[in-house]
């Protein structure tokens, strides 16, 4: 992950000479090899994340610990002052027709996290919604998913997904998987629900023609929620044919995606996700030391050669 | 390596790709071109690497292969399970890499690595932390030279921290002369790897590996002088990150390459939580109001080099990189709040910790 010093300037000649690389996309990759462009845009993404995720946390804590001093209407009225501006910067860049930039899109990511600290918080001392408080998220997820799409932000959409999630009762914590209580059942059972929400969503969006680089956020998100689902539903005694079925259903889902889109990460998820449930189900089920051992070996071998013929047919196909 | 081969003649095993290459496979990976396009595959001779993301995966999967088999040796030949499963291991990883022609796959790296240390291990006497951490270092530089691994050779240059540290049989995190030697093998190691890139290698592996070890050494130096409460180490830790900071910014921006300005911020990062206690602020405002100083500078920053100055620009080049672009989603995603508050007490925004909403709000 870390850029490279070396440079392939030869390497890419060779490749423009052979015209395997052609056209616009060979003088751009010779520009960047012969440094004669240098873009910090990764770098700048890094910055602007780890700054908005400090105010974020920042305004988190002043929420806690300074409802007495300030006051619940002006703490309510600064952050939604505040996030208002991160908004219109991003409404301003909209109307002029302009592509908003990286450092725009994480100010309309602030926005919209300053929004829901500030939803969360003005329900929390007007209690609105009553015992029902949950639906809050729900309409946090609807405002944040409106927002995403009128200006076209995939991070916002994140944020919108993140708080349907919440809304079906997933934390995105591992450990609350393993540590359910008595409700793995429920939460494996929301976990799936989401995940066909989200699938839901994706195939409206394709037929509103919504924007394309949407898709892949929800096909991501409902992969991930999908199998954290079924892993629960695996390790609950009563649901495990049900959530063998639904991890047989979704890995094959993934696999035929990566084979048909050439997307890695989906040929991922649909062998190592399986090979993860089914090692902690053998481990569940049969009590013999090395029996156990043996097949859980055998399991994770056989995910490892899946996902390398995988790999090979997703290389011999490009 | 050569062989005789049993029709006459000579055969030839290769430990490693070539330099050549290792650079057609980098600039396959790069200029996202199919690594079994004839030009390439003629190029990069027999060998094959996946992904990064598939690399991961592979990397797990062989460290949880790994464990597994050392489990079954476990229950099989209990006096001899470590020496045994580490030979397994490392002939495995050596029949991936020689007969499969594997390079940076993930999991012969992680075999390999496993093997190895599982050998050492049953060979070392029971002496110590101090040999111990000798042993995984050495284990460690091993392994990354066998695999030109940057993240091993990073993980080895760790672990002779540890070693230093322990040294003299001090515990770990002990006394603050220790900690000085441990921090400043790491910020002389960091600085090395910083003068050491302006060489042109052939390999893109070894530079990847003065990348690493360019990005992580400070940091790692900075943690262990952070542990100590001396205000003159305090402020020594500080400098040492800014005067790197500063000479990494100057490098990166000289050279265009991103590792030393990644450099750079990972050790802005320490100075400034060396420079916590500056101000009297409560943490909340000190993370409010340094986050926003950064998010505008950032921001300062991007309006800047929007129009390419000198080629250095703001804008992506190119198609993004899918792994970053799913940490970024996730990470987005993570900043959300989780759950609705139901108690002032309990409520925490942007990030907080409690347990989802769901059917019912318990949590």
């Amino acid at each position: 992950m870390i850029g490279t010093m070396y440079s392939l300037e030869m390497e890419c000649q060779e490749l423009k000479k052979a015209d395997v690389i052609a056209g616009p996309a060979a003088t751009q990759a010779a520009a960047l090899e012969s440094g004669a462009i240098f873009s910090v845009f990764e770098e700048l993404r890094f910055a602007l994340y780890a700054a908005v995720a400090a105010i974020t946390a920042g305004i988190g804590l002043l929420v806690k610990d300074n409802l007495d001093r300030i006051g619940p209407m002006t703490l309510i009225a600064v952050l939604a002052l505040a996030s208002a501006g991160c908004y219109a910067t991003a409404l301003r860049t909209q109307w002029q027709g302009k592509e908003r930039s990286i450092g725009g899109d994480y100010l309309l990511l602030l926005g919209a996290l300053i929004v829901s600290a500030d939803l969360g918080y003005a329900e929390s001392q007007f209690h609105w919604l009553g015992t029902e408080w949950q639906w809050y998220l729900l309409i946090l997820a609807a405002f944040h998913g409106a927002t995403a799409y009128g200006l076209r932000s995939r991070l916002v959409l994140c944020t919108s997904i993140a708080a349907l999630a919440a809304w079906f009762g997933i934390e995105g914590r591992v450990a609350t998987l393993f540590d359910a209580g008595d409700s793995p059942i429920r939460l494996g059972t929301h976990a799936i629900v989401c995940a066909g929400t989200l699938l839901v969503w994706r195939a409206a969006n394709r037929r509103v023609g919504g924007p394309e680089s949407f898709e892949s956020v929800f096909e991501n998100f409902a992969a991930n929620i999908g199998f954290w689902g079924s892993l629960a539903l695996c390790l609950t005694p009563g649901a495990r044919l049900l959530g063998l079925g639904l991890l047989a259903a979704l890995a094959a889902a993934s696999i035929f995606k990566a084979l048909r889109s050439g997307e890695e990460i989906f040929a991922v998820y649909g062998t190592a996700y399986v090979a993860l449930t089914l090692c902690c189900l053998e481990a569940q089920v049969i009590k013999y030391g090395l029996a156990v051992l043996l097949l859980e070996l055998a399991t994770v071998v056989a995910g490892a050669l899946l996902l390398w013929s995988l790999h090979r047919n997703a290389a011999a196909r490009g | 390596m050569e062989f005789a081969s049993q029709r006459g003649g000579t055969r030839m095993i290769e430990l490693l790709p070539k330099p050549q290459q290792e650079r057609w496979l980098a600039a396959a990976a790069r200029f996202k071109v199919m690594r079994n396009h004839p030009w390439i595959a003629q190029r990069a001779g027999a060998w094959s690497a996946p992904s990064f993301i598939a690399r991961c995966a592979f990397f797990v999967l062989g460290v949880v292969a790994g464990g597994l088999t050392a489990a079954v040796f476990e229950i099989l030949y209990k006096p001899e399970a470590l020496l045994a499963a580490g030979v397994t291991l490392l002939i495995a990883a050596e029949w991936l890499i020689l007969r499969k022609h594997l390079f940076h796959a993930g999991v012969e790296e992680a075999l390999w690595t496993g093997g190895l240390l599982s050998v050492v291990v049953h060979f070392l006497p029971l002496s110590g932390e101090r040999s111990l951490s000798v042993a995984v270092a050495l284990v460690l530089a091993v392994a990354a030279m066998r695999l030109l691994n940057s993240f091993l050779l990073t993980l080895a240059f760790a672990a002779a921290s540890v070693a230093i540290d322990l040294a003299g049989n001090h515990r770990l995190l002990g006394e603050p002369d220790v900690a000085i030697a441990a921090g400043i093998f790491c910020y002389g190691a960091g600085a090395i790897a910083l003068l050491l890139a302006q060489v042109q290698f052939s390999r893109p592996s070894h530079d990847h590996m003065l990348s690493w070890l360019m990005v992580i050494m400070p940091l790692c130096g900075f943690l262990w002088l952070a542990t100590q409460h001396a205000p003159a180490i305090r402020v020594g830790a500080g400098l040492a990150s800014g005067i790197f900071a500063l000479a990494a910014l100057i490098l990166g921006i000289r050279r265009r390459t991103h590792a030393p300005l990644l450099a750079c911020m990972a050790s802005l990062g320490c100075v400034a939580y060396q420079l916590r206690d500056l101000t009297a602020l409560p943490l909340k405002l000190k993370l409010i109001v340094w986050g926003s100083v950064a998010l505008l500078a950032a921001l300062g920053m991007d309006r800047y080099l929007r129009t390419p100055r000198r080629g250095i620009t703001s804008r992506q080049v190119g198609e993004g990189t899918a792994a970053l672009d799913l940490v970024q989603w996730v990470g987005a995603g993570a900043l959300s709040p989780r759950a609705a508050p139901q108690a002032d007490a309990t409520f925490k925004g942007g990030g907080g910790g409690f347990s989802g909403g769901g059917a019912d709000g318990r949590y």
